[in-house]
């Protein structure tokens, strides 16, 4: 006749599956994600310090270039200022760069007086060379040399000799005279203020 | 005797086991005599835990099977023999594993020993009513009048090796 058997049921693998996930997951979150973590958030601070330090270097590289392309602009071949007219307005703009750079290195605002600035160089580039008085180089001149004296105060106090000189250059190109006729004068503010910048250059070795 | 119900569980109430994966599970399945007259269905199965097996199929039975039992308890009372009158709603009787077989192909519980009629006039219960010693040694009067029992039999560890819990192959 019959006879029916009853048997334990099994136990299901899958809770202890479910367990040993758990587990897993317990550890993995312990130890693996924070450490992952901590290393990316490492990471991901440095490769923001390294981004910093990139965009600070590309800043500061720009502006010791700006500032490098106007002191070799004048350091290289003095001979060349015969003061033509494409070269004076060549080392206006390249003046005007360098100051803005490096009033920019220091957080120092001049886009009133780069306006300014701008504005006598146009005319110097327009003006005839050899008819024209000297009035909006040395405008020019006297508005870079405030901002350059501006800075030095602000930033650089051991160059202030440097700066009184590029000011009294400045002063002593004559408003009313033809450039031709004093182009020592210009000559002199030019290298003047290539000194002062070269030593406001933050890559220079004679940094202060 | 106030031992046995440790041991004797609906299989429904025991979560951690389950009818052995070699043998049936014959609930709803449909019991018949030998005459093949409908007995009822299996509705639990009752199991002894301490060995592990079936030992009684409880049984929803058929109507027919309660309409031929009130006729029973007519004839019988007009003779004056005892009866049991069972009330309504008890339709519940318990058939020792040992004493059917199993139609796998119909899958049908077969009772080739104990008949319709005697089913008829077997005390029933209540459905999922607690099957306590008492119940037992009824049904077994009923079924086998002629086989007593002893102190010795009503104890748990005896009762269930009786030759009707057994399987015909087992059986001395």
């Amino acid at each position: 006749m019959a006879e029916i058997k009853i048997e334990k049921k099994k136990s299901p693998i899958w809770p202890w599956i479910l367990i040993a996930l758990f587990f897993i997951a317990i550890l993995i979150y312990l130890f693996f994600p924070r450490e992952e973590r901590f290393e990316r958030g490492e990471m991901s601070m440095v490769s923001s310090e390294e981004s910093m330090l990139s965009s600070d270097t590309l800043e500061v590289s720009r502006n010791s270039t700006a500032i490098l392309a106007y002191v070799n602009f004048i350091n290289d071949d003095p001979d060349k200022m015969d003061l033509d007219q494409e070269f004076t307005n060549e080392a206006l703009l390249r003046l005007t760069n360098a100051t803005k750079a490096t009033a920019d290195e220091i957080g120092y605002e001049i886009n009133k007086e780069l306006g300014e600035v701008k504005a006598y160089t146009d005319k110097v580039t327009v003006d005839p060379f050899q008819t024209t008085p000297a009035n909006s180089i040395r405008s020019a001149a006297v508005i870079l040399a405030a901002v350059l004296q501006n800075i030095q105060q602000a930033s650089f106090s051991g160059l202030e000799t440097e700066a009184v000189a590029v000011k009294d250059a400045a002063e002593e190109i004559k408003a009313d005279v033809l450039t031709l006729d004093q182009r020592e004068a210009v000559k002199n503010y030019f290298m003047k203020s290539a000194n002062l910048l070269e030593k406001m250059n933050p890559n220079s070795t004679d940094e202060l | 005797m106030s031992d046995y119900k440790k041991n004797l569980y609906s299989l429904d109430d025991l979560s951690d086991y389950k009818v052995a994966s070699e043998d049936h599970d014959v609930r709803g399945w449909e019991v018949e005599d030998v005459d093949n007259r409908t007995i009822g269905t299996v509705d639990r199965l009752l199991v002894n835990r301490e060995t592990e097996r079936v030992v009684y199929l409880d049984i929803e039975v058929d109507k027919s099977l309660i309409e031929d039992g009130h006729e029973v308890y007519n004839t019988s009372a007009n003779g004056g023999a005892h009866e049991f009158l069972n009330k309504k709603g008890e339709n519940h009787l318990i058939i020792p594993i040992g004493m059917v077989r199993l139609d796998e192909k119909s899958k049908k519980v077969i009772s080739d020993e104990i008949k319709h009629s005697t089913f008829a006039k077997t005390k029933r219960l209540s459905k999922g009513t607690e099957v306590d010693r008492n119940y037992e040694v009824i049904v077994f009067k009923n079924y086998f009048p002629q086989k007593p029992f002893d102190e010795n039999d009503l104890k748990d560890e005896n009762f269930y090796n009786r030759q009707e819990f057994k399987n015909s192959t087992d059986r001395k």
